[in-house]
């Protein structure tokens, strides 16, 4: 893989764009993404079915993303963060 | 916990290419022996390297190849490339039993991968890191013994911002430490990503030394862990200001190092640690080249020193340890997700922390 490749580009600072769209993985089915949220201490997940939620600790969040289908209702994330410990 | 066992039925980098030659060289991976070779005609091959008489490592001298063949040391039993035994002292009769285990071996990316399980590999093939031999980068390597559990390795490789704090004065930076990440988890494809793209950021000596750059830096990294074996840091270095990259994925304005670590498991609490730096840039530079050989054997050496005293402290400590985790180990926590799937560990309470 060369720089020329397109596969290769990195994100540009700050943008949010996944790093599996440089490696042509766009197509992932299972892709689970964590975004530290800039300026907080919290993790906001998103899972490939479309469920999205917030966490401040990543053990009660892996358990939460990688627990899919459980608990998962794809909505907009609400404005204050959710509590974290009722989605265990 | 960190992962303990094994992920069996996978390639695993069991050498550099250069240190595979007409002189056997023996590796433990994932507790196996394994003798490595060259056959006359340049193939590598991989057996196991205990004598099936009485044990003798075929790795040890006096233990010698004559052409494609090895012959054991201590009392003369001789095997072909394939394993199998084709001489016995002082007898016609060669045992049907008397063979050794071969291991199905990939050259690729200047590595020698070996595949350790009980299953053929079938189309599998090992991850791909290519800069490693590739026109156009300059690489350097190196492999430190670890005596740590690979677990401990895979954690420190998935969190960077230890960097600002055990690597200051070579590649960490107060930046490392404070960049949120974003982290990215393909089950299916069975990789771990984790971007931490810092906008404004000192020039550690690493990079202020190689590329010649004097003030601050946008500095990207962007991690790829494949488990088990492979971890490929693609490392972005450009003056503040610099032009991003182009759309079609071209990036002249930035210096790139691909930074690859092959992370083999060899026993419980020991691990070989493959390094390799590949840059595209100041590609004929000796002093370049040096520097940077020198200078990441130092850093994977401080981490050796680490894991090494930590696998002295977990060792001596109980077996449900409640470790904390934070922010910086979401990347971490995710690989040892995934290996314990690989490693087939049943999903025991508390999960995999
Ligand atoms: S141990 Fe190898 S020949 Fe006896
Ligand atoms: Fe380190
Ligand atoms: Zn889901």
């Amino acid at each position: 893989m060369t720089a020329a490749d397109p596969r290769h580009r990195p994100m540009a600072a700050g943008d949010p764009e996944p790093a599996h769209r440089r490696h042509g993985l766009s197509a992932a089915r299972t892709l689970h993404r964590v975004h530290w949220m800039p300026g907080t201490d919290r993790l906001h997940a998103i899972c490939f079915c479309g469920a999205e939620n917030e966490f401040d600790d990543p053990v009660v969040l892996w358990d939460w993303l990688l627990g899919h289908p459980d608990d998962h209702h794809p909505q907009p994330v609400p404005d204050s963060p959710a509590p974290a410990a009722v989605l265990v | 916990m960190i992962v303990a066992e094994f992920a069996r039925d996978q390639w695993y980098v069991a050498a550099f290419s250069h240190e595979v030659g007409r002189r056997q060289l023996g590796r433990t991976i994932l507790d196996e022996p394994v003798l490595l070779y060259r056959t006359e005609d340049g193939q590598a091959v991989a057996m196991a390297d205990r004598c099936v008489h009485r044990r003798f490592p075929l790795s040890e001298s006096p233990s010698h190849l004559v052409g494609d063949k090895v012959v054991c040391g201590y009392h003369g039993f001789t095997y072909g490339p394939d394993g199998v035994c084709v001489a016995v002292p002082a007898q016609q009769r060669v045992p049907r039993t008397a063979r050794l285990r071969t291991y199905p071996v990939v050259e690729q990316d200047s590595f020698v991968w070996v595949w350790i399980g009980d299953r053929e590999p079938g189309g599998t093939l090992p991850p791909r890191a290519p800069w490693l031999a590739q026109s156009g980068y300059t690489t350097v390597c190196g492999m430190e013994p670890l005596n740590a559990r690979y677990g401990l390795l895979v954690d420190n490789l998935l969190d960077l911002s230890h960097e600002t704090y055990l690597h200051g004065g070579y590649i960490g930076t107060p930046e490392v430490a404070e960049t949120p990440i974003t982290t990215e988890v393909d089950e299916e494809a069975g990789v771990v990503y984790v971007s931490r793209h810092m906008a404004d950021a000192a020039c550690p000596p690493f990079y202020a030394e190689s590329t010649g750059i004097k003030g601050r830096i946008t500095r990207w990294q962007d991690i790829e862990y494949h488990p088990p074996c492979l971890y490929l840091l693609h490392s972005r270095v450009a003056p503040v200001g610099s032009p991003l990259p182009a759309a079609d994925g071209t990036d002249p304005h930035a210096f790139h190092v691909e930074v690859v670590y092959a992370i083999t498991p060899s026993t419980g609490n020991t691990t070989y640690d493959f390094w390799a730096v590949a840059r595209d840039f100041a590609l004929d530079d000796e002093k370049v080249s040096d520097f940077l050989r020198e200078s990441n054997r130092t850093v994977v050496l401080q981490d050796v020193t680490a894991l090494n005293t930590l696998e002295q402290v977990l060792a001596r400590e109980p077996d449900r340890y409640q470790e904390l985790s934070v922010n910086i180990d979401t990347g971490g926590l995710a690989a040892r997700r995934l290996l314990a799937k690989m490693a087939g560990t049943p999903r025991t309470e508390p999960a995999v922390r």
